[in-house]
């Protein structure tokens, strides 16, 4: 049977360019670089929380965070990564027992597209992060350990978790 | 098969996108000796010109209430694609009726001459459809585009708010418990308005008069009490329970400990409509903020 993973290809190798051009920092105006990662910043934050609101308000407080250290920052990439998956994870923690079974409108009503994020919202945040980061964003699993902030030999083992598990709802 | 990314793809390209830059830059970047611009590339424009903060493009609907609240969501509205989505109502919902009119979405009234000046403004809000409450009352109303509509009640999720348009049938005397009243509310606003001071348990407040769209009712507040898994039963405080249940139905009304509850109880051509705005202590500002906005554009009929 085919597998569900993809495989890093050109829309992978795109996405990673981009990331390259955003990560250059001091030599691209604080502009360009928030118009370079915001959409993907905010997609990815809406993937995790379920909520469009929430992750445009997460990904600002970031790029907040970025700009006002902007003249320190080296690299400012992986620090809005950082920035913003914690962002993430302190306001699900926040939100605890808050009513979230119900699917956001922007998941749409296609079958595999309400099965992904089905499975997703049952992932705990490391794996779904991490699943998303890896095969959605194409992310290496150093720059994903990097942004988790967690050992680079945990990510294989948050893949691995997540998969199976949202292969078990599966069925696959 | 299931494509994964093919699927993550399109659910992300429907998430909207704020541009808020110059919000960004109000805050002050530490300094460093020989800065440069922050944004050299529109450093030459009017600073009038250069970026627009969606928070600043809000205009209003015609509704009866403040002026300033009018302007507010006149702006909301042109700065949104706006869709009117019908649902079934709960009757035809709970009974699977295959004839039930799914969510639909269909294009509004939003004036051409705002939308065609606000090209990169990305929709925010929405004008949501019951077609059929828990009363059978059809309601309107303008919530943010990533709220959730789980039957009756249009909430924001993970946000912890959201409002609920239902009948009552009765509510909980002991809510922990899930002992009923006994004898049973009666029919009347006063009837249930009155009610609620029979359980100590949440907290209510003295009734108060309230208009809604034109209609007029009795408003009361209360709060789930600060309950601790295990201490009541499925771990659940129950509220109140909607004809036809046997339980409170309305699950979100009593899952959380300290959820407050703005209970509006209405006489809509004499038949009860409850709409109950409910937040929790956690709720961000934003979300209540956008929970009152809803509340507000609420259009009963």
């Amino acid at each position: 049977m085919e597998s569900v993973w993809p495989f890093v290809d050109h829309d992978v190798a795109i996405r990673s360019a981009e990331r390259s051009l955003c990560s250059v920092g001091m030599n691209v105006s604080f502009e360009s670089f928030y118009r370079a990662e915001l959409r993907g910043q905010v997609r990815r934050a809406a993937l995790l929380l379920g909520s469009a609101t929430s992750a445009n308000d997460v990904v600002h407080d970031a790029f907040i965070a970025v700009f006002q250290r902007w003249y320190s920052l080296e690299d400012p990439g992986p620090y809005l990564n950082r920035c913003v998956l914690n962002g993430c994870r302190d306001l699900l923690r926040r939100q605890r027992g808050a009513p979230s079974e119900s699917r956001p409108m922007f998941v749409g009503d296609r079958a595999d597209d309400v099965a992904v994020w089905d499975g997703l919202t049952l992932l705990p945040f490391r794996q779904r992060a991490a699943i998303v980061m890896r095969y959605w964003q194409g992310m290496k699993e150093l720059e994903i350990a990097h942004a988790l902030g967690v050992r680079p030999g945990t990510v294989g083992s948050l893949l691995t978790r997540g998969r199976r598990n949202l292969e078990a709802r599966w069925g696959k | 098969m299931i494509e994964f990314r093919e699927a993550l793809d399109r659910i992300a390209d429907r998430v909207s996108v704020d541009d808020r830059l110059t919000e960004i830059v109000s805050h002050s970047p530490v300094p460093r000796s020989g800065t440069k611009s922050l944004h050299p590339d529109t450093d030459h424009l009017d600073p009038d010109e250069q970026f627009i903060p969606l928070k600043e493009m809000t205009v209003s609907l015609n509704t009866p209430t403040s002026e300033t609240r009018n302007r507010r969501r006149l702006l909301m509205a042109a700065a949104a694609v706006v869709a009117v989505i019908g649902l079934a109502g709960i009757a035809l919902i709970y009974a699977n009726d295959d004839q039930s009119p799914s969510p639909t979405a269909v294009g509004d009234g939003a004036p051409s001459t705002i939308a065609a000046s606000t090209a990169t403004v990305i929709p925010r809000t929405e004008t949501v459809r019951l077609a059929a409450t828990g009363a059978k009352i059809p309601v309107t109303l303008t919530a943010p585009v990533d709220w959730i509509i789980d039957g009756t009640t249009v909430h924001s999720g993970i946000g912890g708010v959201g409002l609920d348009f239902s009948e009552i049938a009765n509510i909980y005397a002991d809510g922990c418990q899930w002992m009923t009243a006994d004898p049973r509310v009666g029919p009347t606003v006063d009837d249930l308005a009155s009610a609620w001071a029979n359980v100590p348990d949440v907290a209510p407040t003295a009734m108060q008069d309230v208009v809604v769209d034109g209609y007029h009712g009795k408003q009361i507040e209360f709060t789930v009490p600060d309950f601790r898994p295990g201490d009541c039963k499925s771990d659940l405080f129950a509220l109140w329970y909607s004809p036809g249940d046997n339980a409170p139905g309305f699950w979100l009304q009593g899952r959380n400990a300290n959820q407050h509850t703005e209970q509006r109880i209405l006489d809509v051509d004499g038949t009860r409509l409850v709409i109950s705005a409910y937040y929790l202590p956690s709720s961000l500002a934003e979300d209540r903020a956008a929970l009152e906005d809803a509340l507000a554009s609420v259009q009963i009929g």
